[in-house]
């Protein structure tokens, strides 16, 4: 009976001592488990965010805003939705944006400064050292309530419409992004990203831009979000297009782009919180957008496709020829509550340790089709980052069969132009393409349509 | 019974205590391990940002005319290896189209590109046209008008302009140099190369400034430019 015993206590010891190591096991080195994936607006768990919650979300996603509730004065779009639709709200459009700035004489890109307000005697306005080039107003104009009639806003005379000077020669359209399953992408940790550079080969390493997240005091982060890789939190994001698209202060953007014809206070209190000021954004809307987009699902494959030997050996030929090396198919999610965004967010269940495939590293490549902007300031210098003027982040692959006008700019209309259109890190990577029998590259059109 | 009362004492007391300490320890660790992983919170680690370099203007990808000016005159068999590394047996360079090649950094990158008239085979007019041919072609006068373009075919006996991107510091000349833009409507007479120094453009236009070297040349009786707009060539006639 004694061996008994010292078999129990020894089995017993045995557990304590393992139970600690055990424990301290990451949840990410526990199986990780695909993502939902789907175009079908429902919530990605509804234990983290429910359909309900989602469901109003999406409302607020959709609201279309008027000139009363702060609507501009200069604006792309009404609506999160009205660029961010197809084929559900928050997927894509073929909505582009213009950006504009022109070269230094040394070379290096100086975001557009315009006025506005300058015609008929009146004191113009200067919008200075901003890229982003909004392509509507809300004056001059006069709107009135559509029951009583009444003028609610009255600026007949007041000009401010946005004008590219010629003088700012550097122009490039940049079209409207997928926003599905981005809380996944957010919940991607910094390592994952920085780590991603040192698996691809001499002349193809993506560069990782540091970008501050506004709601954790401008900690900076590993950017993934935008053309640029210029955002790195969701909130900071619906923070910044509520302000740059719809023209919308928020908490986290207080200041309007131009004064000029704006009627509504950008100092009103939170709704919640009267101790802090919300802008135009009294209810937070730009708390909604961020859960919207951190409750939608991954975009899903045309799984009839994807099941057919053509659109398979496309994959495999995706792999083979190295598009893979950039548009990187699978990434795995951090372990359920890291602190992320500098703190301010803590990874849920919902969206730690899962699998997505984005096609995409999330980090910024010049493969010749780089449009002279930059946008990220370097921390080391507190000025614009000049290094990645000529690049583009990679394009995520994930929903791209719901997309017509290809590449950054939407310029290229088959997928075979637009793989064609990639060259400098890309080039050996394109010259293997090129090898390819029309048959093969057949497939390989048949893959990309099937993501 | 004695045995059992033997049994009975045993286990004795040192190992009661013990078999009771390590189940209460792994009871505590059990408990712990229950905790949501929510609960255990741990930031992720913070970028570090790295002090890049200043990099040479070239490395950046942005173009450095001067490089580009450095030209070498091209041979005709060099002109006509690039033609048969894009091209195979589909097309061949037009010799009696003068001048038959131009050379110069057409896209803008640092790296000096040709253009090269070039015939379609007889044969391989298909091969030109397919959509999954190793070249984009395209017509010059359709490259800004989105809203009216209509497909491409390049037609038997048509001059077309191939302009053959440079990889590098070998340019055109790298083997590796195969992106091709194939140009329909864009040989005209007198073709000369503008360098991108000079002004080419007027600031005030709505026209997007040529990211780079242009053909200045005479299509139709009218003065026009072709230049890459940064995803294909396009014609800006001088009325335009």
């Amino acid at each position: 009976m004694t061996t008994y015993l010292k078999i129990l206590i020894f089995f017993l010891f045995t557990v304590a001592l393992a139970l600690p190591v055990w424990s301290a096991r990451p949840v990410e080195s526990q199986s990780a488990t695909e993502a939902p994936a789907g175009f079908d607006t429902l919530t990605n768990d509804a234990t983290f965010v429910s359909q309900a919650t989602h469901d109003g979300d999406r409302a607020t996603f959709e609201e279309v805003d008027e000139v009363t509730k702060g609507l501009g004065p200069v604006f792309n779009a009404q609506s999160c939705a009205a660029c961010h639709q197809n084929p559900v709200t928050g997927g894509i459009s073929q909505i582009s944006e213009l950006r504009a700035g022109h070269s230094d004489g040394s070379g290096n890109f100086v975001p557009a400064t315009l006025t506005i307000n300058d015609g008929g005697g009146l004191v113009g306005v200067t919008i200075a050292n901003r890229s982003l080039i909004n392509q509507r107003a809300t004056c001059p104009g006069v709107v009135t309530d559509v029951t009583t009639h009444a003028i609610v806003y009255n600026h007949p005379n007041e000009q401010a419409q946005e004008r590219v000077p010629g003088a700012e020669t550097i122009r490039a359209r940049r079209m409207t992004t997928n926003l599905l399953g981005l809380g996944f992408v957010e919940c991607i940790s910094n390592t994952t990203l920085q780590n991603i550079p040192n698996g691809q080969p001499t002349g193809m390493k993506g560069q990782v831009t540091f970008v501050p997240v506004a709601e954790a005091n401008g900690t900076l982060r590993v950017g993934r979000f935008g053309w640029k890789s210029q955002d790195a939190s969701l909130l900071t994001f619906s923070s910044g297009a509520y302000l740059n698209e719809m023209g919308i202060t928020n908490r986290l953007n207080l200041a309007e782009v131009t004064t000029l014809c704006d009627d509504v206070s950008d100092t009103t209190p939170c709704t919640n919180n009267p101790s802090i000021p919300c802008g135009e954004d009294p209810d937070n809307d730009i708390d909604a957008f961020a859960r919207f987009m951190r409750a939608s699902k991954v975009p899903s494959r045309d799984a009839r496709l994807a099941a057919t030997a053509s659109s398979q050996a496309g994959a495999s030929l995706f792999h083979q020829i190295g598009c893979d090396v950039c548009h990187i198919p699978t990434l795995t999610t951090a372990t359920p509550g890291t602190l992320i965004n500098g703190g301010a967010f803590t990874v849920p269940n919902a969206l730690g340790n899962k699998i997505i495939h984005p096609y995409s590293d999330f980090l910024l490549h010049d493969v010749g089709t780089g449009d002279g902007i930059a946008q990220v300031i370097d921390p080391n210098t507190g000025q614009l980052d000049q290094s990645m003027k000529n690049k583009m982040r990679t394009a995520p692959l994930w929903g791209v069969r719901t997309r017509n006008e290809l590449m950054h700019d939407g310029l290229n209309y088959t997928r075979n132009e637009a793989i064609l259109r990639h060259a400098n890190e890309a080039n050996g990577v394109i010259n293997s393409y090129r090898n390819l029998t029309t048959t093969q590259k057949n497939q390989l059109v048949d893959f990309l349509n099937s993501l | 019974m004695s045995h059992r009362t033997d049994r009975g004492t045993n286990p004795k007391p040192p190992y009661r205590a013990l078999i009771l300490f390590f189940a209460a320890l792994a009871s505590v660790m059990l408990i712990g391990c229950n905790k949501s992983p929510d609960t255990t919170k741990t930031a992720e680690l913070q970028p570090q940002p790295i002090s890049m370099p200043s990099l040479p203007t070239a490395a950046q990808g942005t173009p450095t005319p001067a490089q580009a000016k450095e030209l070498v005159p091209p041979k005709t068999e060099e002109v006509n290896d690039a033609v048969v590394r894009v091209f195979n047996k589909a097309a061949t360079a037009d010799s009696n189209f003068t001048p038959s090649v131009l050379v110069g950094d057409f896209n803008g990158d640092g790296s000096q590109d040709i253009a090269v008239a070039v015939k379609p085979n007889p044969d391989a007019l298909a091969e030109i046209n397919s959509e999954f041919a190793n070249w984009v072609l395209e017509d010059v006068k359709q490259a800004e008008q989105a809203a009216k373009r209509t497909p491409v075919k390049a037609e038997r006996t048509e001059t077309l302009i191939a302009i053959i991107h440079g990889v590098g510091a070998k340019g055109w000349r790298n083997p590796e140099a195969r992106q091709t833009f194939l140009l329909r409507n864009a040989s005209g007479t007198s073709p000369v190369v503008e360098f991108a120094e000079k002004p080419s453009t007027s600031n005030t236009s709505r026209n997007p400034t040529p990211k780079g070297d242009v053909i200045r040349e005479t299509i139709n009786g009218r003065r026009g430019l072709i230049y890459w707009n940064g995803a294909r060539y396009a014609l800006r006639l001088s009325s335009d």
